[in-house]
């Protein structure tokens, strides 16, 4: 129990409320500086010379890339001429995926010709698991495995706790590193999308976006498909382009007379465009053709994908000189906004169908299945439209007409749904998150119900300690649901670097954590988590148990020692903000005054100066209560100047307390409340001792005495008052 | 007729040419030997352009000197592969077929069009850069894995006509609708020549440049010449002759590089009057003081056929040439610089 000083005290308490007064606004700044420049130039760190160092002889760095920021790798080959071995890139030139701390993680990634991996290793990242944290080892071992697997495959992380029995698709599984999940999953993300990136570009492997997960084709039911279906489900869709459309899109500055054709018949459709996905057998018959059908698939593997495109109009498939067969140089097929490379299929006879006129031009497109067509995907026919200034000195230009297309869905498989992102971390943590969400319900009808609750004190009690259990041991320990000033930190990074938040969903107990938390400073301040949702104060309030059955002395810090000392905590955040706005890593390194990711994280397999720390602190607790939540937690700090936001004074008082009354004052075990009886929500912990209390008719001052028809009298005299104090320690004595 | 590696797959380093010289490392243990001779500093660029490895090697007392010249000599690669590049979607060539006419075209393209048809001029159009279309039409035959049918040779072959293309420095023309240009064929002997250019400007005597084409300035080291070998056209990593040039670019054509029969019968050079590849030679080798003019003859003679070429070749002053046939022989002009 702390015995205070009331006098000398002026000062601190003013010291502690300007710093508040003026981090508040600091933070907002802050986080407002951050808003505001999203996606500064993230670029890549290093140049030739210092790749090079990545790869000494035989081994040299060529001249990058004139458009991508990509070196090709050479190996000396004396005497023969050097060998091309693959291209090396920086991922945060490619792929500036937030990670963890909100900042990308930025990767050296080489990959050979094939598109398979020669290497990969890490530049730099703010992962704080990585950092003194889990061993820089296990990330080392985990981007090796990327050597030797190839683009083709869809490589993925294999969860830790995953239940085996992977399906055999072009999956290719890599183990993660455990405590680490999102942060490796971050970085396969990063790996993937900086190297396809780069595939598409130099490698022309012609690579899909999502490889292995696309739909398959139904197989051929032998249907038959009449002419009115083709038209009704739009099995062979039919596109109007008008010369008033094409007018817009080329504007004033090529006016409609620069189109010989448009001038003779402005109100005539352009073009009529014609397209059909033959790949699908039932329609591919109905619009070719039995025999003409089977003899065109000959042409075809079964994975490449056949477009019968036609035209009627001034915008014809080809130029004046075409042919049927021929590769359209008018029209070209998109997706994705990648264009889709053709080929011709050589087609005998035309199409049956009485849907197309008998006046079309038409051709048959194939499309290889390594170009990354994917069917049950929407995709653009475009138009290329020629107009020309006709002057003594014609001036042409081009525009592109793109026409949407997308064969119906009922020709197709779904693809096993592989869940990728936030979606596949949701699937594999629903019981951590269901004991989350459990807890914050549990924790809402507590603090709600505290009248009824409180009216027996040791059935309270009981249920406080079996709630704290389980945010020690399922939240924290299982559920990895410890909030962390370094949660703050990737709000600022990511708001600093990429703008992206998706992180957040990586995670999604802290993520529901934070927002209950959120939500609960606007209702009744930070001691809703302090007090009963963050596992290491459990593990503290635990170690402050254990201290008193041990009988250990509880020491008592003078009241002006106290106030003075919760200002560090003050300090310390202002530290870590501040500096987080200089350097992430050094940022990193202030916040490591959390104990949390040694005790809870890390469950204290760690360096043993961390170790060392984690459990003094614990010791500290032992004999000053909590004594770490008091003076030195910087997320404590940074919560209780976002719960000024605090709408409700709802912890109970009455006119006595304080005036004279001093009993719950003295047991409130965080010197939250104020001699003046006042509670100081932003040292508050939520505990309900006071509550408890107040509805005991057998222990609360006030109630006592009215129950004995008596009223406790104001004012005592500041020296009385001390003495009075030491003896409100036990009610029956003021009876 | 002849186009040359118009799509050889990008990340293909080119074997057509094989240098053995052991170049520079060779330079480096024989400098010392030479008391009198200066320290030479050695340094290289090499990077991926025209769809193959392209590297830049050369000596010189100064470094700084020496740098400054390769990376000049590098810009200059680059402002070639951005105007005339075929791989690149957005190189002013591919803007050019695409919208058949170009304003304001860059000053590299409009020359390199201007020595591409002084070379179809010179061969009386057995080289000739329209023949893209053509060779579009065997290269998407033979991806889809078939031949191309008369019908598509056919409607390919009247996009074909070197004097259909009007060039100024104001704007290029193509006179057809459908008509596509290459300089596969001299891009990399007109870059060539031009970097060495660019090295003499700023000093540097010693240098071998791979392109693609082999140009070569001064010497390996003070006693030994810089040598490039001229690969066997049918046993891969076999050479069927040395070459010492003292200077100029020496260019290489082949009916190897890019194979679109296994007999060698159809490939990426073509005839643009019989809209096939030449049927007798296998492969070419010129030397010449002009790099597109290396570069263009040694494609126009694998077209023209092996005695028509040494005639052409004998006639023009500073050019040598060496023919190896489909059945094997070889044939040379006097200037050939063989070892």
């Amino acid at each position: 129990m702390r015995n205070w000083h009331l006098g000398g005290t002026r000062a601190a308490t003013m010291a502690c409320d300007v710093l508040r007064a003026t981090m508040l606004p600091l933070l907002v700044v802050a986080s407002i500086i951050g808003g505001c420049s999203f996606n500064p130039l993230i670029a890549g760190e290093l140049d030739k010379a210092a790749l090079s160092k990545h790869f000494p002889e035989p081994y040299y760095v060529g001249e990058r890339d004139a458009a991508l920021p990509v070196w090709p790798l050479f190996r000396h080959n004396i005497p023969q001429s050097d060998d091309f071995i693959g291209y090396i890139f920086e991922s945060i030139d490619l792929a500036p995926i937030a990670g963890y701390a909100g900042k990308p993680v930025n990767m050296l990634i080489a990959i050979n010709p094939e598109g398979t991996f020669i290497g990969a290793s890490v530049i730099s990242h703010f992962e704080p698991i990585f950092n003194h944290g889990v061993s820089e080892d296990s990330l080392l071992r985990f981007v090796e495995q990327y050597r030797g697997l190839g683009l083709k495959q869809n490589i993925k992380v294999s969860a830790s706790n995953s239940s085996g029995g992977q399906q055999a698709t072009n999956s290719k599984f890599i183990d993660g590193v455990s405590k680490a999940t999102v942060s490796v999953r971050i970085i396969n993300e990063t790996v993937l999308t900086a190297s396809l990136k780069v595939a598409r570009a130099k490698l022309k492997l012609g690579l899909g976006q999502d490889m292995g997960s696309a739909p398959t084709l139904k197989r051929d039911n032998g249907e038959t498909v009449t002419d009115e279906i083709l038209t009704s489900k739009n099995h062979l869709s039919k596109a109007v382009v008008n010369t008033a459309d094409i007018d817009k899109l080329f504007g004033p500055s090529f006016p409609i007379d620069a189109d010989v054709g448009a001038q003779f018949d402005p109100k005539a459709p352009a073009t009529e465009l014609w397209a059909s996905y033959l790949s699908v057998p039932e329609i591919g018959r109905a619009v070719m053709g039995k025999a003409n059908y089977d003899a065109l698939m000959k042409e075809f593997r079964p994975t490449d994908h056949a477009i019968l495109v036609a035209t009627r109009g001034r915008y014809s498939l080809q130029s004046p000189a075409h042919r049927v067969g021929g590769v359209p140089d008018l029209l070209s097929i998109t997706q994705s906004g990648l264009a889709i490379n053709v080929n011709m299929a050589f087609v005998r006879y035309p199409p049956v169908t009485q849907v197309l006129p008998k006046d079309v031009t038409w051709t048959v497109l194939k499309v290889l299945s390594e170009s990354g067509f994917d069917p049950s995907r929407p995709w653009q026919l475009v138009l290329t439209v020629n107009r020309q200034k006709s002057s003594s000195f014609p001036i042409r230009t081009s525009k592109d007409f793109p026409i949407d297309y997308r064969v119906p869905a009922e020709f197709f498989i779904p693809a096993p749904v592989e869940l990728t992102g936030w979606q596949a971390v949701l699937s594999e943590q629903w019981p951590k998150i269901s004991l989350t969400l459990s807890q914050l319900f549990f924790l809402t009808v507590l603090i709600t119900n505290t009248r009824r609750l409180s009216a027996n004190p040791k059935s309270f009690e009981a249920i406080r300690l079996a709630f704290l259990a389980v945010t020690l041991f399922g939240i924290g320990w299982w559920a990895q649901g410890q909030l962390s000033i370094n949660n703050i930190l990737g709000v600022i990074n990511a708001a600093k670097s990429t703008g992206d938040f998706g992180f957040l969903l990586l995670d999604p107990v802290s993520t529901l954590l934070w927002v209950f938390v959120l939500i609960s400073l606007v209702i009744w301040g930070r001691g809703t988590f302090c007090g009963w949702l963050c596992p290491f104060g459990a593990l503290q309030e635990f170690a402050a148990i254990a201290g008193r059955r041990l009988k250990l002395p509880q020491l008592q810090v003078p009241y002006a020692v106290d106030r003075a000392l919760r200002l560090t905590k003050y300090i310390i955040l202002a530290a870590i903000i501040g500096m987080a706005f200089v350097s992430t890593p050094a940022a990193e390194k202030i916040a490591e005054v959390e104990p949390f990711k040694t005790a809870i994280t890390l469950d204290f397999d760690r360096a043993w100066p961390y170790v060392l720390y984690g459990v003094a602190i614990l010791v500290l607790s032992a004999f000053v209560f909590k004594g770490f939540c008091l003076y030195l937690c910087p997320l404590g700090a940074a919560l209780a100047l976002l719960g000024r936001v605090r709408v409700f004074n709802w912890i109970p008082r009455r006119k006595e307390c304080g005036t004279p009354c001093q009993l719950c004052k003295a047991r409130c075990s965080y010197g939250a409340i104020e001699p003046k009886g006042t509670i100081k929500y932003d040292e508050c912990f939520q505990c309900m001792d006071c509550v408890v209390i107040y509805h005991d008719p057998k222990t609360c001052v006030a109630e006592v005495l009215a129950r004995k028809g008596r009223t406790l009298k104001m004012p005592v005299p500041a020296g009385a008052q001390r003495k009075e104090l030491r003896q409100a320690k036990t009610p029956e004595m003021v009876t | 007729m002849t186009q040359r590696e118009a799509q050889h797959e990008a990340w293909l380093p080119s074997r057509r040419q094989v240098l053995i010289a052991g170049g520079l490392v060779g330079a480096v243990a024989n400098v010392g030997a030479y008391l009198n001779a200066p320290k030479l500093k050695i340094a290289q660029r090499s990077g991926i352009a025209f769809g193959t490895t392209v590297s830049l090697k050369a000596s010189h007392a100064d470094a700084i000197q020496l740098n400054n010249a390769l990376d000049a000599a590098w810009r200059e690669i680059v402002r070639v592969e951005q105007a005339a590049s075929l791989f690149r979607p957005e190189s002013a060539l591919s803007t050019l077929n695409r919208m058949g006419a170009l304003v304001d075209p860059p000053e590299t393209l409009v020359q390199l069009i201007a020595e591409a048809l002084d070379v179809a001029r010179l061969t009386c159009g057995a080289f000739d850069p329209t023949v893209q279309p053509l060779w579009r039409v065997y290269a998407n035959a033979h991806a889809a894995g078939r031949t191309a049918t008369d019908a598509e040779i056919a409607s390919a072959s009247a996009l074909i006509g070197w004097q259909d293309i009007d060039v100024s420095s104001k704007r290029i023309q193509l006179a057809r609708p459908g008509m596509a240009l290459t300089l596969n064929g001299v891009a990399q002997g007109f870059a060539t020549e031009r970097c060495l250019a660019i090295l003499k400007e700023n000093g540097i005597e010693n240098a071998f440049l791979n392109t693609g084409e082999i140009g070569v300035a001064g010497k390996r080291d003070d006693r030994s010449l810089w040598t490039a070998a001229i690969a066997d056209p049918r046993h891969p990593g076999d050479y069927v002759a040395f070459a010492q040039p003292l200077s100029g670019i020496l260019a290489t054509s082949g009916d190897y590089a890019t194979v679109w029969s296994s007999d060698f019968s159809h490939h990426h050079i073509l005839d643009p009057k019989t809209h096939r590849s030449p049927p007798l030679t296998a492969s070419v080798s010129v030397l010449a003081q002009s790099g597109s003019m290396a570069d263009g003859l040694a494609t126009a003679m694998m077209v023209m056929g092996p005695e028509k070429s040494l005639a052409l070749a004998r006639r023009l002053p500073g050019v040598a040439a060496l023919i190896v046939t489909k059945a094997g022989e070889q044939f040379m002009t006097h200037g050939f610089p063989v070892t």
